[in-house]
């Protein structure tokens, strides 16, 4: 045995002590009487005691040696050793999406965090504690050979259930890493799969035989022309036969367009398909009605990409026509006209009746802003002057005889490629020309005679610039099959799409790609979570791990931008009764018992206290009424 | 030393109580106290038939006349009758604040005062050991007794006190008065051959038992030496709990009880005088109530 706190055996000096002030204080008071007849006569009245009478003086001392001896002990904390008796555990918890459904009254990760709590609590003390969760994006460990069992449990509860897969490699890797220098260790894996094959591992199963049904693989078409989607998903019944129901909305409608039950057997799929009249949508929303083990997977929203990213245009000019054509023509961008008037009137960048903000795409044609808005791509089309923000300055005007062709780049570069991609190389002509000194890195597109005339790349503002040296009306571009894939090319270059994807699979990240002149990026989760990435960099990852719906914010020049992306559950965890391959450490089990520690003598010691002094007070009082 | 505070307006308020002898006892002529022997008053009493050697001076001739028979008459006798007042001064009546030697003075000479009063002769006797010493013998009248009351004053306690070696020695009288021992009567039956003795000779007894406070109610609890005042040897030594208090309620039930009864056996009176109880309450409480007094 040894004590925590050695110190508080100080305390012990109170016994000697309290044996001293108790002979002293504990004299017979002498005193002179008239005469002891009586009392001597008494003793003949007396009933024949036991021998506890001899001792019942003592009662007092008794008790306050204990519980001086009692308090001095408690303070000195007493630890019994048994050597080899404690174990050094090591916990693989599963913490996969299928963890997740419900058993009994709780989830199966409930159920196997009280199967670990249970071995931890009843373990003796002395034993270490090492948890490792695990979900197919990582493999943590949040405690190593832990010898606090309450630290330990306190890890333990605060563990929750991805709807990820699970990817053991990692875990197994180190669980043999801890029975490599340790036999003795138990590893214990906590999961709801059947592994066949656990050698050195003691395996805890949780859940089975519940009832769930899955949506997944969500595909459409849908035929603008005559207005019809067509939907088609794959529901899946694992564990039991069971009827279920599933239904189609579209957008954020409580009343569905379409509904299908169908009656499935245990462990098979089906593919249910849907068409509905409808001139276009954002989103559509299949969800299956009733309640089984898993709701995660009971619900799935597509959204449409495109219609989520539509994107605004500004055209600044008085000759609108062509430009308001091709945008038109590539669709899906929405645009507005001003004059140059109107928009000087506006402040040409500053805050008035027109709106001069919120777009992004500003195209102004044969005019010249104050300055360049910071919120969006720009085209400038036949600058005439100095814009700081620019990166080329205006050298003066050319005006040729004749009109002359272009060069078109037969750079290799991805982003000159990316630009030209699909035109044909017919020949643009202009014959009249802006003269451009360019100090900022562009990629030219057209040239003349070296003159960049068409080029692109970043403005000072780090937004996407598109430049043509010429109006569109002193060249027969728009006339040319070239110009409306060229137009494509460099929408999509202005129109840089902020996500990549809009539904992802639990455990995938989102990608954003992050406009310039974003000042905040705001990330919703179905749980109602937020989170803030940082909107420094060009690309931002978010991992995705709960299954819903995510809203994505982005404040892009002081406006706010949003976007819907959904997450849905991977497959494999709908599977109520799932088999995982072999988990088996190498090697022979030894014994490597650490030292058991009991330190929970002090409260025997103080409830054999407390009886005996209960005992003793009762019995006293019944007995002979100490005063 | 004790002093008596009995004083003279208390004495007076006293004179008019007569002690009560309960026995037939006989006595000196004189007095004013009727014998219940037949004597030589004019106070006729009652007849009896002859037998030779009668005064035939006393035979009543009327009743001859009409039964043929000789009867005696026979008269009540008055005799003075002789109170003999023995008092305890051992240590153990001293113990303490006194007060059991003082109420035990008190009443003594209260009880003297009485019988002079009636104008019997009255003897004071303490016992000191095993010997009695007269402090008052044989005065009659209240002016005898105010010339030696202040005798009570010079009374001495201390030593031990056997009471019945003391008494049995003594002349104690025949058939002429009571016989009053006031003591605490703590002690082994050291007093019944007294008692019985006294009874003996027709003595009226009558046994005061005085005990102060602390012997009648004992408050004392835990552990405790006590040492007897009269030989110091004699101690006690025990840790007094409820079972100690109880059993010496007990023992002096029976310790009172025991002086009561032989007492009482012996045609005598017995009362217990608490010594912190006014004269008063002793005279005309106590021993009025016993008829003692009346």
């Amino acid at each position: 045995m040894r004590f925590l706190y050695p110190l508080g055996l100080l305390g012990l000096i109170g016994v000697p002590i309290l044996i001293l002030i108790y002979i002293i204080k504990n004299k017979y008071t002498e005193q002179t009487v008239a005469s002891n007849y009586i009392w001597h006569y008494s003793e003949r009245f007396l009933k024949r005691r036991k021998k506890l009478p001899k001792i019942a003086g003592l009662i007092s001392l008794i008790m306050q040696l204990l519980a001086v001896v009692v308090i001095s002990l408690s303070i000195a904390h007493p630890v019994i050793t048994f050597p080899g008796a404690a174990n050094e555990y090591c916990f693989i918890i599963d913490a996969s999406g299928s963890m997740n459904m419900q058993s009994d009254g709780g989830s199966r990760l409930d159920a196997a965090k009280a199967e670990v709590a249970t071995l931890i609590e009843e373990s003796l003390q002395g034993g270490v504690y090492t948890l490792i969760t695990v979900d197919d994006n990582s493999t943590d460990v949040l405690c190593l050979r832990e010898s606090d069992k309450k630290k330990a449990l306190e890890k333990l509860s605060g563990v929750v259930a991805s709807f990820g897969d699970t990817e053991m490699a990692d875990a197994l890797s180190m669980a043999q890493s801890y029975f490599d220098a340790n036999s003795g260790v138990r590893t214990y894996l906590v999961t709801d799969k059947r592994y066949e094959q656990h050698r050195n591992v003691e395996l805890i199963t949780v859940g089975g035989g519940e009832q769930n049904f899955a949506l997944s693989d969500a595909k459409y078409t849908f035929d603008a022309e005559n207005e019809t989607l067509q939907v088609e998903v794959t529901l899946s019944a694992y564990g039991k036969d069971g009827e279920v129901s599933v239904s189609l909305f579209l957008g954020e409608e409580e009343s569905p367009v379409d509904s299908k039950t169908l009656t499935l057997a245990a462990d098979t799929a089906e593919t249910v398909l849907f068409s509905v009249q409808t001139p276009g949508f954002g989103s559509f929303r299949l969800q299956l009605a009733g309640n089984d083990a898993l709701a995660a997977d009971n619900v799935l929203v597509v959204y449409n990409r495109i219609s989520e990213n539509d994107q605004t245009a500004l055209i600044v000019s008085a000759t609108p026509f062509f430009l308001q054509s091709a945008l038109g023509a590539v669709g899906n961008v929405e645009v507005t006209t001003v004059t140059p008037d109107a928009y000087a009137k506006a402040g040409g960048g500053m805050a008035g009746s027109v709106p001069v903000t919120g777009y992004s795409l500003y195209i102004f044609d044969s005019y010249t802003p104050a300055a360049l808005p910071a919120d969006g791509s720009v085209w400038l089309l036949n600058a005439q002057g100095n814009l700081a923000e620019a990166g080329f300055s205006v050298q003066g005007e050319v005006a040729l005889q004749e009109a002359v062709p272009l060069t078109l780049t037969t750079s290799s570069a991805s982003m000159a490629k990316r630009l030209v991609e699909n035109l044909r190389g017919e020949a643009v002509h202009v014959y009249k020309y802006m003269k451009y000194g360019l100090y900022s890195n562009f990629t030219t597109l057209y040239s003349y005679r070296g003159q960049p005339l068409v080029f692109a790349g970043q403005n000072t503002l780090g937004n996407n610039q598109v430049v043509f040296a010429f109006s569109l009306h002193d060249s027969n571009f728009t006339m040319l099959a070239d110009f409306i894939p060229l137009m494509d090319n460099l929408i999509s270059y202005s129109f840089p799409g902020v996500l990549d994807r809009v539904n992802y699979v639990s455990g995938e990240a989102l990608e954003i790609n992050v406009p310039a002149g974003c000042t905040e990026i705001k990330i919703e989760t179905p749980g109602g979570d937020v989170a803030y990435p940082t909107s420094g960099l060009a690309a931002r990852e978010y991992l995705l791990r709960e299954p819903g719906a995510y809203t994505v914010s982005l404040t892009v020049g002081g406006t706010l931008r949003r976007y819907r992306v959904f997450c849905e559950m991977q497959e494999a965890e709908s599977a109520v009764m799932a088999t995982g391959a072999t988990f088996s450490l190498q090697g022979d089990a030894g014994e490597g018992g650490l030292d058991g520690i009991y330190d929970d003598l002090i409260w025997l010691m103080v409830l054999l206290a407390v009886i005996f002094m209960v005992d003793w007070m009762v019995y006293c009082y019944d007995k002979y009424q100490l005063r | 030393m004790a002093r008596i505070v009995i004083d003279e307006a208390f004495l007076q308020q006293i004179e008019s109580l007569q002690t009560l002898l309960k026995n037939n006892v006989g006595g000196s002529p004189g007095g004013n106290r009727k014998s219940r022997s037949y004597g030589s008053s004019a106070e006729f009493a009652d007849h009896r038939e002859y037998v030779d050697g009668d005064d035939t001076t006393k035979i009543n001739w009327r009743i001859f006349a009409r039964s043929e028979k000789l009867y005696l008459k026979q008269f009540l006798d008055e005799r003075q009758m002789h109170t003999r007042i023995y008092l305890d001064v051992s240590r153990s009546m001293e113990h303490g604040k006194g007060k059991k030697a003082e109420q035990a003075l008190r009443v003594a000479a209260a009880l003297a005062y009485l019988s002079v009063a009636e104008m019997d002769k009255v003897s004071v006797y303490i016992i000191r050991g095993n010997r009695t010493e007269a402090v008052i013998s044989g005065i009659v009248g209240k002016e005898a007794f105010f010339q030696n009351v202040h005798r009570f004053n010079e009374i001495a306690f201390g030593g031990d006190c056997r009471i019945s070696e003391a008494i049995l020695p003594e002349k104690v009288g025949y058939g002429d008065g009571m016989s009053v021992i006031i003591s605490d009567f703590l002690t082994d039956e050291d007093f019944a051959e007294a008692i019985e003795h006294l009874a003996a000779k027709k003595r009226h007894v009558l046994c005061l038992q005085v005990l102060s406070a602390e012997e009648l109610n004992p408050q004392i609890r835990g552990k405790v030496h006590f040492f007897d005042s009269e030989n110091m040897e004699d101690t006690y030594r025990k840790n007094i709990d409820r079972e100690i208090a109880k059993a010496y309620k007990e023992a002096l039930a029976a310790v009172t009880g025991r002086v009561r009864d032989l007492a009482t056996a012996t045609g005598g009176d017995y009362q217990l005088i608490p010594a912190e109880a006014s004269i008063g309450e002793v005279l005309f409480g106590r021993l009025v109530d016993t008829g003692v007094l009346k």
